[in-house]
């Protein structure tokens, strides 16, 4: 074992350390745990904030049966899932090209990694905001440029068959950066004799990537697509300020879905019980690849 | 590093274990040092909210006026109405001594804050400005305003009364005063069109003519759901129809519906194909710009502010607003904002006295004059500056009738069920069937599950 997990403490260090540890279990339980047992309870109610006089009334399931049988509730799930698939897919996908093309340590692997933190580094409301006005078809600089390759204009979020991917496309400027810096580092990490030893064996660079380099960051990238998953679940701000959720109901999640019967109808019942459906599916999400990445550690031994 | 790699074990170990104790010697040292600054930095940091907490309740400066002393906090709508409330705060501290602090939201997310901390009892807000859709879902968080007018022996008569009673007024208690009284209408180009259509047939022959893309638009339109949805309901009003009668038996399957989103629908084959994405901003730029004939905005937020602007417009003199196509009966939608007190206000007396300053005949003329806002005053709309204006023709908007949706604590949820299915059903995704079917079953529900208190009426549509 290289690290030990048992660290000598004295009692001293020891209540130093619950000393340090105490505010954030306090901050969790107060601001995550609690929130989130009366959201659960608050979930088998039918209770609307702004109505003064009504009393919160014990409906047991009846909000977790009312989202299926809502028209926009399926629509913004099935979009969810649609739009956390293919955004994944692909930022996986290309951030692993990138991390590789950037594995070699010179000069413009480094300045070109300090470049790929600028969509990072945009907040989404902002970056939203930009890629609204440049995809506009008739102002927008992306119509513009596309006119010289001989494109017609494009309505890129006015049209309900296209707003999805566009949506899908932000997302993928934004988030392929991180995916790649991850997966870098992990290629990175991989010692050089193990590469060595392929090559001496005669590997070819396509067996190398496959038979070793992408066994050994496997773990890493299973992790990083469970982050890039549960995110894209949770994608609001780019939505918000780029079609809310339009045209039509073409891009609206379940985010916006929730945002609009919680703080826009103060539906506390309703919108607790799509929170708390949300929150388990994620966390079931979160499950199924740590599960995964357990299964690839033990394969890999 | 290097030597200690090069000595042999034994002294290896030595150096090690000597370099350990210097390391735990160094540890307790800083562990000592990081205490002291820890317990520093606390001292320091309670030192500080104390005294900030003490500044803060400084002693008035001039207890020669009634308010010295006190600070309001006003919520506003991030429009016009903010600006005009900034600009008048100095001259109300310099009347009164209250100091006024402007705070506001765009509207996207101004109903979730007076929301929020309105039904939860927040004292951050002395003055909120609810739209007049939401008065009944804040009414039961509202001040009533009578006993105030009671005791200053305030005179009401000059609001215009229908005006009040949509806005500002709920099941017969005073929460507000409207402060702005805004009839959708329409923008257009006077040197493209001579007279403005009465009807929705005429208006389309009228868009045929004009209609030269790309260059010129017959329409330019906000396609945004939040948008277009109010544009419909003005449609389906003027054409004679409504969601529900005044019991709240739904109405909405009905021809007039079904017109209604026709028109709509074929407002934007003569509409700039970006419009679906667009809202108010890009709307009323590419009116500004020359870019459309006629203008389905609210010509009061920034066509009007801008368009004789030479360094913002290209239809300088050029434009004038009108009432939309009467059709049947002319009624279009209301927007208007009204000012009050919530109940968990501090300085009740200070907001009382801002909203009587805010709401005076002499601060609505400013209004209309600097920033653009229709009076809710009788008094107001007969004033020269207003009368000889761009913007009168709204007065004339309003006399055909102006209401907005059902005013009940469910009314946003059921505006939003009628905003989902004339998106799609305007974008191609739903049929009309289909969309008709979601608004009956949509408003069913809402009616349903939030009842409206017994004894109120439908006084919308």
């Amino acid at each position: 074992m290289l690290i030990s997990r048992r660290i000598h403490q004295t009692t001293s260090d020891r209540i130093w350390s619950w000393a340090f540890i105490l505010p954030v279990v306090a901050v969790l339980m107060i601001a995550a745990f609690i929130p989130l047992g009366y959201g659960l309870v608050l979930s088998f109610y039918k209770y609307k904030l702004t109505i003064a006089t009504s009393r919160p009334a014990f409906i047991g399931l009846q909000n977790y049966i009312n989202m299926f049988k809502d028209e926009i509730f399926i629509k913004s799930l099935s979009n969810n899932i649609l739009f956390a698939l293919m955004s994944v897919s692909i930022e996986l996908f290309v951030g692993v090209m990138v991390a590789m093309m950037l594995s070699d340590d010179n000069r413009m692997g480094r300045l070109l990694t300090t470049f790929l933190m600028v969509p990072m580094i945009i907040a989404p409301v902002a970056s939203g905001t930009l890629w609204r006005m440049m995809m506009d078809r008739t102002y927008g600089v992306v119509n513009y440029l596309l006119s010289f390759i001989g494109i017609p204009p494009v309505s890129w979020i006015g049209d309900y068959r296209i707003a999805l991917y566009t949506i899908v496309f932000v997302d993928c400027w934004q988030f392929i950066p991180f995916v790649a810096l991850l997966v870098l580092s992990s290629i990175k990490s991989i010692p050089n004799s193990f590469l060595d030893a392929a090559r001496v064996d005669g590997a070819s660079p396509w067996k190398v990537f496959t038979k070793v380099v992408l066994p050994i960051t496997s773990p890493v990238i299973i992790i990083v697509a469970m982050i890039r998953f549960i995110d894209a679940f949770k994608i609001f701000d780019v939505v918000f300020v780029m079609t809310q959720g339009g045209p039509g109901n073409a891009t609206e999640m379940l985010p916006t879905y929730i945002y609009r019967q919680g703080i826009k109808f103060l539906d506390v019942g309703y919108s607790s019980a799509t929170a708390i459906l949300f929150i388990l599916a994620m966390s079931l999400i979160a499950w199924v690849f740590i599960r995964l990445r357990n299964l690839q550690l033990r394969r890999l031994g | 590093m290097e030597n200690s790699i090069r000595a042999s074990p034994k002294l290896k170990f030595l150096h090690i274990q000597q370099s350990n104790e210097t390391k735990k010697e160094k540890r307790r040292f800083i562990m000592k040092k990081s205490q002291i600054l820890i317990v520093f930095v606390l001292v320091i940091g309670l030192a500080a909210t104390a005294f900030a907490g003490g500044g803060g309740e400084s002693a008035p400066a001039d207890t020669g006026k009634p308010f010295a002393g006190q600070k309001i906090t006003c919520l506003y709508f991030s429009a016009t109405y903010a600006e005009a409330a900034k600009e008048y705060a100095a001259e109300f501290t310099e009347k009164t001594g209250c100091q006024v602090e402007i705070v506001d939201f765009p509207y996207i997310t101004l109903y979730e804050k007076i929301g929020l901390a309105l039904s939860t009892g927040d004292s951050t807000y002395d003055v909120v400005t609810p739209a007049c859709q939401w008065d009944g879902e804040f009414e039961p968080f509202m001040e009533d305003l009578e006993p105030y007018i009671k005791r200053d022996n305030f005179d009401t008569k000059d609001f215009m009364p229908g005006l009040w009673e949509q806005s500002g007024k709920w099941a017969g208690k005073i929460m507000g005063f409207p402060f702005s009284n805004t009839p959708q209408t329409l923008a257009y180009r006077t040197d493209l069109i001579d007279e403005f259509p009465e009807d929705w047939n005429e208006f389309f022959e009228v868009c045929d003519e004009i209609h030269d893309p790309p260059s010129l638009y017959a329409i330019a339109i906000p396609g945004v759901k939040e948008q277009l949805s109010g544009l419909w309901m003005m449609v389906q009003w003027s054409l004679g129809g409504a969601w529900a009668d005044e019991d709240w038996n739904l109405t909405i399957d009905s021809p007039e519906t079904r017109e209604a989103l026709r028109i709509t629908k074929r407002w934007f084959e003569y509409a700039d194909p970006a419009a679906p994405a667009w809202g108010l901003p890009e709307s009323d730029a590419a009116f500004l710009n020359g870019n459309a004939g006629i203008a389905f905005s609210w010509p009061t937020l920034t066509i009007a502010p801008n368009g004789d602007n030479p360094e913002k417009s290209k239809v300088v003199n050029k434009w004038a607003v009108a009432p939309i196509p009467y059709a049947k009966n002319g009624v279009t939608v209301l927007s208007s904002w009204d000012i009050g007190i919530p109940k968990a206000a501090k300085n009740k007396d200070a907001a009382w006295e801002w909203i009587k300053f805010y709401t005076s005949a002499e601060k609505q003329l400013k209004n209309y004059v600097d920033y653009s806002i229709l009076p809710s005053r009788e008094s107001v709309w007969e004033m020269p500056e207003v009368k000889n204006s761009k913007l009168y023709p709204h007065k004339k908007a309003s006399e055909q009738g102006a209401i907005i949706w059902w005013r009940i604590p469910a009314g946003t949820m059921a505006e939003t069920t009628i905003r989902d299915a004339v998106a799609n059903y305007v974008t191609g995704q739903w049929d009309l069937e289909r969309s008709i079917k979601f608004m009956e079953n949509g408003l069913a529900k809402v009616l349903q599950d939030y009842p409206p208190a017994p004894g109120v009426k439908n006084t919308g549509r």
